[in-house]
């Protein structure tokens, strides 16, 4: 063959990014929420933290009772206790992108695992699992997240495997009906007359071919889970005087001062909070629309 | 016959001029139609035939104004004194338009459709909008297009439904509630709605069954017959469904039309090529053990461009000109032929396509029967049951009551012998239960009663064992499962879009664990990749399903299939989804690798008229059960069963005009869950008589040639006059 060998796997990977970059509003929320991994990645490199304080903590500096307003030397303002809002920013961001990483993989790989494994024995196993995703559906998740703080502790870590346990059941549906669709595609029948194990029928089969809506989904909950750590800091179940740098702790405290006039205290955290979540959701349309073969031309 | 003689003399009713069609896409420009010039006169009836990406659908969306908005379009096409296609009113432009001018081209277009112009669209099944009843549906076009009361519409609506031959009480039901025939019924109703002056029926019958299919036909004739279709245009990659209807003939291929000309010449004597060569892959139940050759290659992609004719890389009789320059649509008398050769094929077709004639693909001896009944058994079904439980789900089992159990009988009572190195071929209406037959024998699907003998013999001895009720994980069953393999219907859904080519055919080996050593899998990869004719195999093996177009992914799925050579392949009606040229070279593959490897085929079809040319013999299941049984030549010749009379008559055939009527047979294929107590084909067979209720009919005929029936044939003949004289 005279052509240069060409991967297709790559090829329609770029055509993926193509259609995405079609949509403005996809680009924008690609280009902010690479700023954000870009700010969360390099935040630890900073010198001024490193080997100092605690990265994942605040530094909180009490010669400074009262809120300062923005100024060169603090660009967003302090907030009691002499927190620098803008520090205080990029630290929430890096530990909010990690969390919802962790938590969002996991539920995601767990959940996947369940849903087809789900999907392709069917019976007796698909309805006992079905049944238990719908326990957690009727279940407000922030009630559960918070009862299960209650139980196990505050500690961000124990709060993210509570929202894995939330999260599964999510991934284990999209991923279950997607299956069950693919299933009845005939190379599945044809993988299993030619011989195939039930295992790779399902892993080298059936999975594949049902993660496009996967990735969208997971778009979408990147945001979601930042929102809900923010909700749970915000409502004060936040592991105790930890000064944990999160967008809704920020915001927390910044609460009071923002009802006398205060502000930057709260319009900063808020909007980092909400530029991302906004950003990932955009994201997440467009590769919806790039990842659906009906919305190609 | 004189109206009609005077109406033709009018002016045309539809004009298609220089008329060129232009999709923008992710995956580049598809040049869709080309140049396409037109003229259509009141009270002709049409027929387009071309294969997938001939553009034929595409002619259809611009007579009927429905271009989409990425279509680029230069041309016209004008009805009667509007014009209904124009690069200012179509595709692309319509985006930027303002909202008034918008406006205006919708109400003007809404005047033409309907009242004008018509459509049947392809797949009755999801014309209809489930949620409202088929009357509401109809009643909708009147109200929308004329200010008739309420009452007047209703009586249109009833007497409407009547002229397709359909009962009022469908116009209570909802569309799932009616069969495919009766919704395409309720579709050509709905057309004929406000008499329009031309109809479009693209892909009227495709979909339907045979029967049904002829049914459609006939009405579309009828109708002609009585007024109420005045011009049609039918589009069909079926060329024997459009010569059933249409006077005159339009050939298409790659956006072009290749050749214009009456029904009757063009099958008798094409002046092109491409025409030449497509009739020369249609396989007919009247032409008799003569090789097919099909068209070697792939549909062109339409995105490149090219100096030459478009089916220069195709053609058996292409020269250096024809890749070098465009030919033109040349007018010879009151033909037309879009060839350079056009010329000289039209002083000698005949002449010009045995001279020029290159060897054929396949060796003539193909279809040369060996004596298989010498050979030995290597499958033996007896009375081999399938019956699905209807319900499914365990919160169902758990909450409903035993007694309202029910069952899907797909697979009754089936009786059979596979000879080694034999084709046979099973053939039955959608729903009969031949498919479930084919995964019963594989085994994928589990057997609910009967016997289901394997011989397992190395030599020519026998070792029968049945492997109906064996477990999946033993060992008996692998071997099983190594000597099977299966092709299914649809290679865009068979193949997993995720692997890579490679990956597909050596799946089987990998399965088995017949070998770890890649260069040995690949090795063997090539070898069949070669062996399927996917030369150079190099070029297939890293590639995805995507990127290869449907006959080359069929090729690809008998790679998979035969690799491990396999004693016994399943062929699920593996051309059925095929473009009629790609269909004749896939059959003849199979007969090369039954010629050269003694290999054992069951071939699923609904398509007499191929399972004639491959099969040695033929099993008719209806209902699950076997009604006929015969050698092919038989059977098509002299058929025994009622339903396979019926069925044989009811093939549209290129070189067969046949009147079919409804005392052939009644109705449609009925379910498989409430089978009448007697005979299965009781509800819809002509021949019915009062024994045939409750009792089971017995076998008859002789051991080689036999049919299910109460009735001998000079029973069944003198029921048939009686019945004519009443």
């Amino acid at each position: 063959m005279e052509e240069m060998k060409r991967n297709p796997r790559i090829e329609s990977f770029l055509l993926t990014l193509k259609i995405l970059f079609q949509s403005p509003a996809s680009v924008f929320g690609v280009v902010v929420v690479l700023i954000y991994i870009a700010i969360a990645a390099i935040d630890q490199f900073d010198p001024s933290l490193i080997g100092l304080t605690n990265v994942n903590s605040l530094v909180p500096n009490f010669t400074i009772p009262e809120p300062l307003p923005p100024s060169p030397a603090h660009p967003f303002g302090t907030v009691y206790p002499g927190i620098d809002i803008f520090t205080g920013i990029l630290k929430a961001i890096r530990i909010d992108i990690g969390f919802a990483f962790f938590v969002v993989i996991l539920g995601a790989v767990s959940g996947v695992l369940i849903g087809v494994i789900s999907a392709y024995f069917g019976g007796w196993i698909d309805e006992i699992v079905m049944r238990i995703t719908d326990i957690f559906f009727s279940i407000p998740y922030l009630v559960l997240a918070i009862a299960i703080g209650f139980f196990l502790g505050r500690s961000l870590f124990i709060l993210s495997v509570g929202l894995i346990i939330i999260w599964w059941p999510i991934y284990a549906r999209v991923v279950r009906g997607q299956s069950l669709a693919v299933r009845e595609q005939t190379f599945v029948e044809a993988a299993r007359a030619s011989g195939v194990g039930n295992s790779k029928i399902m892993f080298r089969h059936i999975l594949p071919n049902t993660l496009a809506p996967i990735f969208v989904q997971f778009s979408f909950d990147l945001a979601t889970i930042v929102l809900t750590l923010a909700t749970l800091n915000f409502i004060g179940f936040a592991p105790a005087n930890a000064y944990l740098p999160d967008m809704g702790y920020l915001s927390s405290i910044g609460y009071e001062y923002a009802v006398i006039g205060d502000w930057w205290t709260i319009v900063f955290p808020g909007f980092g909070l909400l530029l991302f979540a906004l950003a990932m959701n955009l994201v997440g349309d467009g590769l919806r629309d790039a990842l659906d073969p009906r919305l190609r031309r | 016959m004189e109206k009609e003689m005077i109406k033709l003399n009018q002016g045309p009713l539809l004009e298609v001029k220089d008329l060129s069609v232009e999709f923008l896409t992710d995956f580049g420009n598809v040049k869709a139609l080309n140049n396409i010039n037109l003229q259509i006169k009141e009270g002709e009836f049409i027929g387009i035939v071309g294969e997938s990406g001939s553009g034929k659908s595409t002619l259809a969306f611009s007579i009927s104004a429905l271009l989409p908005p990425n279509a680029k379009v230069s041309g016209y096409v004008k009805f009667k004194n509007d014009i209904i296609t124009s690069p200012e009113i179509s595709g692309f432009s319509t985006v930027k338009m303002k909202r008034s001018q918008r406006k205006i081209l919708t109400s003007t277009m809404a005047n033409i459709r309907w009242k004008g112009i018509s459509m049947i669209f392809q797949g009755a099944m999801n014309s209809f909008n489930p949620v409202y009843t088929i009357g509401k549906q109809i009643e909708e076009v009147f109200y929308i297009h004329t200010d008739l009361p309420k009452e007047e519409v209703k009586k249109k609506v009833v007497d409407l439904v009547k002229t397709a031959h359909l009962d009022p009480s469908v116009l209570k039901s909802y569309p799932h509630e009616l069969s495919g025939g009766m919704k395409q019924r309720a579709i050509i109703a709905m057309a004929l709605a406000l008499s329009p002056d031309l109809v479009i029926a693209d892909e009227p019958t495709t979909g339907l069954d045979v029967i049904s299919q002829a049914k459609i036909i006939e009405e579309l004739k009828r109708l002609r017959k009585e007024g109420k279709i005045k011009t049609l245009i039918i589009i069909s990659h079926d060329l024997g469904v459009v010569s059933q209807l249409a006077d005159r003939v339009l050939v298409m291929y790659g956006g072009n039309i290749f050749e214009e000309a009456n029904k009757d010449e063009i099958l008798e004597k094409p002046f092109n090529p491409y025409t030449f060569e497509l009739l020369n892959s249609y396989p007919s139940i009247l032409k008799t053990d003569q090789i097919l050759k099909g068209i070697p290659g792939n549909p062109p992609d339409l995105t490149k461009d090219r100096p030459g004719c478009v089916f220069a890389e195709r053609c058996e009789f292409a020269q250096q000109i024809c890749f070098e320059t465009k030919p033109k649509l040349m007018e010879i008398g009151e033909r037309k032929s879009y060839c350079h050769f056009a010329d000289t094929i039209a002083k000698d077709p005949i002449k010009f396509f045995t001279s020029n004639l290159t060897a054929g693909e396949g060796a003539l001896d193909l279809l040369e029967r060996s004596d298989i009944s010498k050979n030995k058994t290597l499958i033996k079904l007896e009375n081999l049951k399938k019956y699905f439980n209807l319900r499914g789900s365990a919160s169902g089992e758990l909450f409903g009551s035993i007694s309202s159990k029910k069952f899907v009988r797909a697979v009754d009572d089936i009786t059979l012998e596979i000879k080694e190195g034999e084709i046979l071929g099973l053939v039955g209406e959608s729903g009969s239960g031949k498919t479930t037959l084919g995964r019963v024998v594989l085994r994928t699907l589990d057997v609910t009663s009967g016997h289901l003998y394997v011989n397992f013999s190395k030599d020519s001895g026998d070792d029968f064992k049945d492997i109906a009720k064996v477990k999946e994980k033993s060992k008996l069953f692998k071997e099983y499962r190594l000597m099977t393999q299966m092709i299914f219907q649809d290679p865009y859904d068979s193949l997993n879009p995720k692997m890579l080519i490679s990956d597909i055919v050596t799946e089987p080996v990998r399965a088995h664990k017949v070998t770890k050593d890649p260069m040995e899998m690949e090795e063997m990869a090539s070898y069949t990749l070669s062996l399927v004719k996917l030369n150079p195999p190099e070029r297939y093996m890293d590639r995805y399903p995507h990127e290869l177009s449907g006959g080359e992914r069929q090729r690809v799925a008998m790679a998979r299939a035969f690799i491990l050579k396999p004693k016994l392949l399943v062929a699920d009606e593996p051309i059925s989804m095929l473009d009629v040229s790609l269909r004749a070279s896939f059959l003849n593959l199979i007969l090369s690798l039954r010629k050269e490897f003694n290999l054992t085929v069951l071939y699923i079809t609904h398509d007499i008229a191929s399972a004639k040319y491959i099969s040695d013999n033929i099993l008719v299941i209806y209902l699950g059960e076997g009604i006929e049984y015969g050698s092919s030549n038989d059977l098509i010749n002299n058929p025994l069963h009622p339903y396979t009379k019926a069925l044989i008559k009811a093939i549209p055939d290129v070189y067969g005009m046949k009147e079919f009527s409804e005392t052939d047979i009644i109705g449609e294929v009925g379910n498989a869950i409430d089978i009448p107590q007697g005979c299965r084909f009781y509800d819809r067979c002509p021949y019915r008589q009062e024994k045939c209720k409750n009792e089971k009919p017995p076998k008859r005929g002789t051991e080689n040639h036999w049919y299910i029936c109460h009735f001998s044939q000079e029973e069944l003949e003198n029921i048939r006059k009686n019945k004519n004289q009443k």
